[in-house]
């Protein structure tokens, strides 16, 4: 009890002396508080401005037409009814026309003396897209420039009112030949909203309250959370606090704290700022309107409590992972954009609460206070958001104070003493970064070559995977048969393995529809992918060959060998594999196939993990690629197999990989080459 | 067995760097420290001393090797640990927002001095004369103010070990007495100060035993008298030169 | 400036880091993007129908609508009514005998909204339907109803439109491009060599300060510039990656220049570079350290942008008289570059302008810096402290009496 009573007090006066310090430093102040007060408004005011002068622009314009072809009188005339008739009509906005006789029009349209050139074709040579018609109704052609904002409106305008013009035409057209006798009620419909006042508001204040309040928070409290370990740090202070009798528990929590007050305050300092200016008149926003009960608002507050405490751990995180007030800095930007992503949940349409995302710290808030804004949110789902995302504050806030004290000292574990063993711990380090710029270099190259498929994939496989792996074994002059692991595994594994491959199709089919059902894509989409994938007309041993055994000889090589032999090094064999998959996944570049690749990426990572040799998992893409492209060449629709042959593929790959245990000759390559030359030192 | 509150035995720090590779900042030291002395750790720059006051002070984690303080083992208490010394280093900065007075009450604070907080804050200020100074902003002092303070700050809680790293670097020689003499008074009043530097002379004046490093390694240790007597030399600075060629000699 | 490619952290942050990072950002919020789209294109949002029996006695398109859910719901419209905005229902479409339509629809949500504009939408290409339909009959001629088609023709080319929105956004993502990358080397040549005393090393050699500035300013330039364009680059190679699978070839912007544009667009992005990192440079030298540098950067983030929102106003070109403004001169030049509508004489002015502003910000910021380093212990600034007066005059003066 005692202890909990110093905690307590450990805690408190640490934030209360700390707040008191950050206080006290005007330029955080400035850049926190004041600083976001001046700007969100005057951004907004200016954005505001920008939209009023462009759009007393477009009406003020004059539209500079000319008239061209055989039929110019009567294309003028229409232009010139079609103006008159705005003037005459009070509902709308009376048309400045002014007609220009150039030379050559189209010309001077292009050099941007023109807003339009309007020609009346008779013929119907122009009916091109199917228009039902008749050959003898004149077209109209207006031709604009879309690269330039005055003639795309003069162009808008101009259409909407000849559009006008035809529609009282054909009323007149109605009332003389008696066909109709109220033209203007005829199949009228009569829309009522019958969402209660200021709802509609509320929707959309609802949609973004997380996202602003998380980018108020992210933004603000980042000063004060850079400062707090990052520049303590540098200036010492944090070390001094490290050797007083708090732990780095309290130490973090006490600091997440100061960045939760200081980030609270300024949310509320922002959303009152922004309640002034609307009341004020001089900001439009959905605030003046919207209908929003007090107990409503305190449910909002309570429910993004976790998230202030997430964002703020978030920042802590930051701060302890960097060495210097500095490199905190850079990392923030990144981490700030990636934030929002989460809090956007709300802003795609069709998502509930009841779903796969109430698991997503963040976005389950977020849709939480969407729907407590607009009346129905089941209060059990929203209590389990609220645990979850609580949940993932509370962890960020425990990794940040692991790292906090341990970030001080420089790295202490034992060293190894052979310089191949130097140097495959120097691989293991910086072989998982490489993956990055190779991340960028498939997104570029996928666009250079997004015409020709087998370049794409002898660019991204053989170059870049292959390659880079290649450059980084001879970087740190690593032995390519060991650390890739090629050694031949034990014979029997061969037929678990051949068995494997159709069980594994099998069974990511099924992973393959949850991902669908995650993400879901249109069947269009779907098509237009097969038809690329697919749409090869190459000889069935050109597509076997880029397709399935390329593929699987160089992502092998690149994910399995390299990169799941490195991680392994640093965090585990599980941990390895599931991260290696998800890479493998990532690389696959679209939302609908990540799943899919990543757990054929799991079921290979486990196969090298348990035979120590990547030459199996090789086979097994390759089969598994050949047998997926034959597959989807044939009608044999594989997506919806029953329970029983799930359950038998799952028991055959449980076997392969049960084989694979236990045929197991030799350990991992790369362990064996650590042994190998531990005595060497 | 227990008149010993400082014990170091065999302590290793590696730590890995790009360029040189492994450091051996720290390699096989032991020594203890006794109840109210002062034990100087003497060595030039980048000997280790830092290293190893951090490892006392529980900042760093030995390689291997113990460190026990008051008999309590770093590695498995070290919250227990940090409460019961003081760790003063030029790396340790003050919050240059806080004025004097608020810094000690903090530090008191957070350290759980078990007695009445501003009472002892009083105390320590008017024990170093800190009075006109008490609400100034730590940012606004001078730098022998600023180490005097640091100095207060080691002692707030009152434990009784204070571990003090080169706390004299950078003064004037007034300032530095001044420290010299807190740290004597300290030292009366019952507590282990382990306090490491690179002047000699200091840690003639101050010292009650010496333990002289060079490049991670224990030269040797004793009492000044000891040392002199071994290596037959009136001053420490020829003492240290001598137990440095006589280790050549042997390795 | 090889000090600063010495120091891994800047260049690895200030170039490395954009390049890796955008593709990945863009690949995301694309993805999120399409997601958003395409889910909102299945959402169904279900309709009550209260009057026909089933929605194929609608009239017209109507009837076919498949992009909503029809419900059958009881004929009484209060009742339907009420439905309408809880979780079963998303909108009432109420057919009186005429006929006429009423709606009632949820406004807040995302299926109302979307009910209401796919039935309206319907409804009125029903309603045309039907009334060409009638007037046919009553012997109207097919002529006079249709009266004339009209057909919109776009006569800018691909690859206008890309240098279209290219002169748009490239002068705004280009000045913070520059910014961001000149940022970290402005106040580490600076702020941070004042911080490492390594500043009055420099200052005390025998190098005349105004060239040690200038060395200073150039390196500063460089990296501001590269940065800046491997950005840029890196955009615009992940647009065309990124938009290209998503928008099918036609419609789709060519982000490419014509190839006499090239080397004005170049100049004008030097000399925008140039102007960016001038002020980063004048900014930075007012601080004292790292952390201070950044603090006084960051307005300047603001004001860099401000004239890059402003090329959003049209009929804003340069001209004589617009190039006489710094900063947005040379915005409006990248811009005018790009679109190829340059001409000589603003050109001309922008230069000189911008040159002229360089030179004094240059020299102001070799003044200030002069100061300091003479009177290393105080920082109290004798000039008047322009920009940074407004943040922290008194913390300045404090730091003074600590010094």
């Amino acid at each position: 009890m005692a202890d909990r009573a110093g905690r307590l007090s450990r805690i408190s006066s640490v934030f209360l002396h700390q707040l008191k310090s950050v206080l006290r430093d005007r330029r955080t102040i400035f850049l926190a508080f004041v600083l976001p007060l001046l700007i969100v408004p005057a951004m907004i005011l200016l954005s505001g401005w920008i939209t009023d002068v462009r759009e007393e622009q477009r009406e003020s314009v004059e539209i500079e037409y000319a008239v061209v072809g055989p039929h110019g009188d009567r294309a003028a005339n229409m232009v010139r009814l079609a103006g008159q008739h705005t003037a005459e009509n009070d509902t709308l906005t009376s048309l400045a026309l002014k007609e220009e006789t150039p030379e050559s029009p189209l010309s001077s349209l292009a050099d941007g003396e023109l807003h339009l050139v309007v020609r009346l074709v008779r013929s119907s040579k122009i009916h091109s897209e199917g228009e039902s018609g008749t050959s003898k109704t004149p077209m109209l052609v207006l031709y604009y420039r879309g690269d330039s904002d005055e003639s795309g409106w003069a162009m808008e305008e101009l259409g909407s009112a000849l559009e006008e013009l035809r529609t009282a035409q054909r009323r007149e057209l109605l009332l003389s030949s008696a066909t109709v006798t109220k033209p203007d009620s005829f199949m009228a419909l009569q829309l009522t909203d019958v969402a209660p006042e200021g709802r509609a508001a509320a929707y959309t204040i609802g949609r973004l309250t997380t996202l602003f309040v998380l980018f108020f928070i992210l933004a603000g409290g980042s000063v004060v959370a850079m400062d707090l370990v990052a520049g303590e740090r540098e200036r010492g202070s944090l070390e001094t606090l490290l050797t007083t009798a708090i732990t780095r528990r309290e130490l973090a929590l006490s600091k997440q704290l100061i960045v939760l007050a200081i980030a609270l305050a300024i949310c509320i300092l922002q959303v009152l700022n922004l309640l002034l200016y609307t009341s004020l008149g001089l900001l439009d926003s959905p605030l003046a309107e919207a209908a929003i009960s007090p107990a409503r608002l305190i449910v909002v507050l309570l429910l993004l409590l976790p998230v202030a405490f997430l964002a703020s751990g978030i920042l802590l995180l930051i701060s302890s992972r960097a060495r210097s007030y500095r490199e905190a800095q850079i990392l923030l930007f990144p981490v700030v954009l990636l934030g929002a992503v989460p809090a956007a949940a709300p802003l795609i349409p069709g998502i509930s609460l009841s779903s796969a995302v109430l698991a997503v710290p963040v976005a389950n808030i977020a849709l939480a206070v969407r729907g407590v804004l607009t009346g129905g949110v089941n209060p059990a789902l929203a209590a389990v958001s609220w645990i979850i995302t609580g949940g993932a504050g509370i962890a960020v806030s425990l990794w940040a104070a692991r790292l906090m004290g341990s970030s001080l000292s420089p790295e202490a574990d034992v060293l190894p003493t052979s310089p191949i063993q130097l140097r495959l711990r120097l691989f293991s380090k910086s072989a998982p970064r490489a993956f990055l710029p190779m991340f960028a270099l498939v997104l570029v190259s996928s666009s250079l070559f997004s015409d020709d498929l087998a370049l794409q994939i002898i660019a991204n496989t053989v170059l870049i995977l292959l390659g880079g792996s290649l450059l980084l074994l001879k970087r740190y002059r690593l032995p390519l048969r060991e650390t890739l692991g090629l050694q031949l595994p034990s014979p029997l594994i061969w037929p678990f393995l051949g068995a494997a491959v159709p069980a594994g199709i099998l069974l990511s089919s099924h992973i393959y529809r949850l991902s669908t059902a995650l993400f879901p894509t249109s069947a269009r989409m779907m098509e237009e992918m097969y038809a690329r994938g697919i749409g090869l007309d190459a000889p069935l041993w050109q597509l076997l060959l880029l397709g399935a055994i390329v593929p699987a000889v160089c992502e092998e090589a690149a994910f399995r060998g390299v990169l799941l032999g490195s991680v392994r090094r640093t965090v585990g064999s599980v941990s390895a594999v599931i991260v290696s998959s998800l890479v493998f996944g990532l690389f696959h570049m679209t939302a609908v196939r990540f799943l899919p690749t990543a757990f054929l990426g799991l079921m290979l990572g486990l196969s090298v993990v348990l035979t120590g040799s990547i030459l199996p998992a090789i086979v097994w893409h390759a089969l598994n690629n050949a047998l997926a492209l034959i597959l989807s060449g044939t009608s044999l629709d594989p997506t919806s197999p029953g329970t029983l042959p799930t359950l038998a593929a799952a028991a055959t790959i449980s076997a392969a990989f049960y084989v694979m245990a236990r045929t197991r000759s030799a350990p991992s390559p790369q362990v064996a080459l650590d042994r190998r030359h531990r005595g060497d030192g | 067995m227990q008149d010993s509150t400082i014990q170091i035995e065999n302590l290793v720090k590696v730590y890995h760097d790009r360029a040189r590779g492994e450091v051996r900042a720290v390699d096989d030291i032991t020594f203890s420290c006794r109840s109210g002395e002062i034990f100087g750790l003497l060595g030039p720059n980048g000997a280790g001393k830092t290293t190893t006051l951090r490892t006392v002070s529980t900042v760093l984690e030995p390689s291997s090797g113990t460190v026990r303080v008051m008999g309590i083992d770093a590695r498995q208490d070290p919250v227990a640990v940090r409460r019961s010394i003081g760790f003063y280093s030029s790396t340790t900065a003050l919050f240059p927002r806080l004025t004097a007075r608020e810094t000690l009450r903090f530090f008191a604070e957070v350290n759980g001095y078990p007695g009445e907080v501003r009472q002892r804050v009083e105390e320590v200020i008017h024990d170093l004369d800190l009075g006109s100074y008490a609400d100034v902003r730590v940012d606004r002092l001078s730098q022998g103010m600023r180490q005097k303070v640091s100095l207060a700050r080691t002692d707030i809680h009152d434990p009784p070990v204070l571990i003090l790293d080169e706390p004299t670097t950078g003064l004037d020689v007034l300032n530095a007495r001044e420290i010299r003499d807190r740290i004597s008074i300290l030292r009366d009043r019952g507590k282990t100060v382990l306090f490491s530097t690179h002047i000699m002379a200091e840690a003639e004046k101050l010292c009650d035993r010496i333990a002289i490093i060079h490049e991670g390694r224990l030269l040797g240790t004793g009492t000044l008298e000891e040392i002199r007597e071994r290596t037959g030399e009136r001053y420490l600075e020829d003492a240290f030169v001598k137990l440095l060629l006589r280790r050549g000699a042997d390795g | 400036m090889r000090s600063f490619l010495r120091e891994r952290q800047v260049v690895l942050f200030s170039i490395a880091v954009p390049i890796v990072l955008y593709p990945l950002l863009m690949w995301g919020m694309f993805t999120m993007m399409s997601l958003a789209q395409e889910r909102g294109a299945d959402l169904r949002p279900r309709v009550g129908l209260v009057g026909p029996s089933s929605p194929r006695d609608l009239p017209g398109s109507l009837a076919d609508l498949e992009s909503v859910e029809w419900l059958a719901v009881p004929a009484d419209s209060q009742r339907a009514a009420e439905a309408v905005g809880t979780d079963s229902l998303d909108a009432v479409l109420i057919v009186r005998p005429g006929p006429s339509f009423e709606m009632l629809y949820d406004g807040s949500g995302e299926a109302g909204p979307l009910a209401r504009r796919r039935i309206g939408n319907a409804l009125e290409d029903a309603r045309e339907h039907e009334l060409r339909r009638r007037a046919m009959l009553h012997g109207v001629s097919p002529t006079s109803w249709e009266y004339f088609h009209m057909k919109a023709l776009d006569i800018a080319s691909r690859r206008e439109h890309g240098s279209f929105m290219l002169s748009l956004m490239l002068p705004v993502f280009f000045t913070v491009m520059v910014a961001v990358g000149s940022f970290y080397p402005a106040v580490d040549s600076t702020a941070g060599d004042r911080e490492r005393r390594t500043w009055e090393t420099l200052m005390s050699c025998g190098v005349s300060r105004n060239a040690v500035l200038a060395a200073k300013y150039l390196s500063v330039t460089t990296l501001g510039t590269t940065a800046g364009l491997l950005n840029v680059g890196s955009m615009t190679l992940t647009l065309s990656t990124i938009l290209a699978p998503l928008a099918s070839g036609a419609q789709m912007p060519a982000f490419s220049l014509s190839a006499g544009s090239i080397p004005l667009v170049l100049l004008s992005s030097l000399l925008l570079a140039a102007m960016v990192s001038a002020g980063m440079m004048i900014l930075a030298s007012f601080a004292r350290d790292f952390r201070e540098g950044q603090a006084l950067v960051q307005p300047f983030y603001i004001m860099a942008i401000l004239p890059a929102l402003l090329l959003q106003l049209p009929g804003l070109r340069l001209e004589a008289l617009t190039a006489l403004i710094p900063f947005l001169n040379t915005a409006l030049l990248v811009r005018a570059a790009v679109l190829g509508t340059a001409g000589l004489v603003p050109t001309a002015i922008t230069v000189a302008v911008s040159a002229t502003a360089i030179a004094l910000m240059m020299r102001a910021a070799g003044r200030i810096s002069l100061q300091e380093g003479a009177a290393a212990g105080d920082m109290r600034l004798r000039a008047p402290a322009l920009l940074q007066s407004f943040i922290d005059k008194r913390s300045r003066k404090e730091g003074a009496h600590a010094g």
